[in-house]
């Protein structure tokens, strides 16, 4: 899926779009080039200006980055799935038919990966697993007592299938529209708004100690 | 939580859907604030959204080193790019690719005010000692300029820096306004 024209979306994200330069987090030494537009530095990328790329991976590193560490909640795999996918967004940039889409390209790659790597290193959990199941990890309960609800909400989202919490991280936490996270996720709107509403009993049932 | 079968629906009529939109917005309508099966709803589904608003505002910083990284790898994957000869005397040859010489160009035509330079092709004349190259150069123009007056004062600057920085001679200069930007 990563690997469809930018085009085929039709979609140009407002969020969480980072406001240029705005994510720039370190060597400030451009900042001229770093506010030039998204279609602007995708265009000289894709003729071989490296320094445009750079732009475009400082002002994007901080989205790429926190969407694959909530999906993956690792910040190591995090940091190789958004290295991999910035080296993959160079490879294919002769495919950006739609410059100002990049966004919601380079968000598809970067989530694919994710995902990819979630499927890989670690079988999702289902929340309707057994007794025995539960008692591996810890229990709400316990969460009450060290971490708190946000915790217990990281913990429940582990448990969901890789997909759903794709969707939850996208749409009810960076705040994309459902045809933006339809998009990324290569489904449609329908479908995503049907994950959520699965998803969110599940979640629920998890947080019943802070009703 | 007090639904129906399908699992979406409250007896009185509305859905979970709505409610959890309620709970983002902050702005539940009269009917949620006084229905019982709404507020029961509510409690249940009140948790998630904080919950949710929490883990969506703890920081994450990617690592320090990662545009870093990211660039070592893209910089060992370039592959050979097209390569321009500059003038000289025989058998003392200089070339430059033809990204290296684009990038002059373009940073050329964006000193010119309202003016963001994108693709930027060049197609030299080897058999031509007096031209050395045309050009075409894409630009985005910022709304409230004029394209005729910014499409010459482009040329003026590409030229200039071809000729100081290239010690190329540009023939033909075709400019393509793409674009459209707000100042």
């Amino acid at each position: 899926m990563g690997g469809e024209p930018i085009g085929s979306t039709g979609l140009e994200f407002g969020v969480p779009r980072p406001r240029p330069g705005a994510a720039d987090c370190g060597s400030p030494q451009r900042p001229a080039r770093a506010a030039l537009d998204d279609a602007t530095l995708v265009v000289r990328a894709r003729e071989g200006d490296v320094t445009a790329f750079e732009d475009l991976v400082r002002r994007y590193q901080v989205p790429v980055y926190r969407i694959a560490v909530r999906i993956l909640n690792d910040p190591c795999r995090a940091a190789d799935t958004a290295q991999e996918a910035f080296v993959m967004a160079w490879r294919r940039l002769p495919e950006v038919k739609a410059e100002q889409a990049f966004a919601a390209w380079l968000y598809r790659i970067a989530v694919t990966r994710a995902v990819s790597t979630l499927r890989t290193v670690r079988p999702y959990l289902p929340l309707d697993e057994t007794a025995a199941a539960r008692d591996r990890s810890p229990g709400p309960e316990e969460h009450a007592l060290a971490d708190g609800l946000a915790a217990a909400l990281r913990c429940a989202l582990n448990r969901l299938t890789p997909e759903q919490r794709a969707c939850w991280i996208l749409r009810e936490m960076e705040g994309l529209s459902y045809e933006e996270v339809a998009a990324i996720l290569h489904t449609t709107p329908g479908a995503v708004r049907g994950r959520l509403h699965r998803a969110r009993p599940q979640l629920a049932q998890e947080l019943t100690p802070w009703r | 939580m007090a639904v129906n079968a399908a699992g979406d629906r409250l007896p009185c009529g509305h859905d979970i859907d709505q409610l959890w939109d309620h709970l983002a917005k902050g702005t539940p309508d009269q009917h949620v604030r006084s229905c019982e099966y709404c507020q029961a709803a509510l409690s249940e589904i009140r948790p998630l959204r904080t919950a949710t608003s929490e883990l969506a505002a703890e920081p994450v910083r990617p690592p320090a080193d990662l545009s870093g990284t990211v660039m070592a790898a893209v910089r060992a994957r370039i592959a050979g790019a097209p390569r321009i000869a500059l003038p000289g005397p025989a058998g003392n040859r200089l070339f430059i690719s033809e990204p290296a010489a684009a990038f002059i160009l373009r940073a050329a035509g964006d000193t010119v005010d309202g003016v963001r330079a994108r693709s930027c092709r060049l197609t030299p004349y080897p058999h031509d000692q007096s031209i050395s190259t045309d050009l075409k150069l894409s630009i985005s123009l910022r709304s409230d300029m004029p394209a005729l007056a910014a499409a010459r004062a482009v040329r003026t600057a590409v030229r200039g820096a071809a000729r100081a920085q290239l010690g190329l001679t540009l023939g033909r200069i075709d400019i393509d306004v793409v674009d459209v930007h707000a100042g």
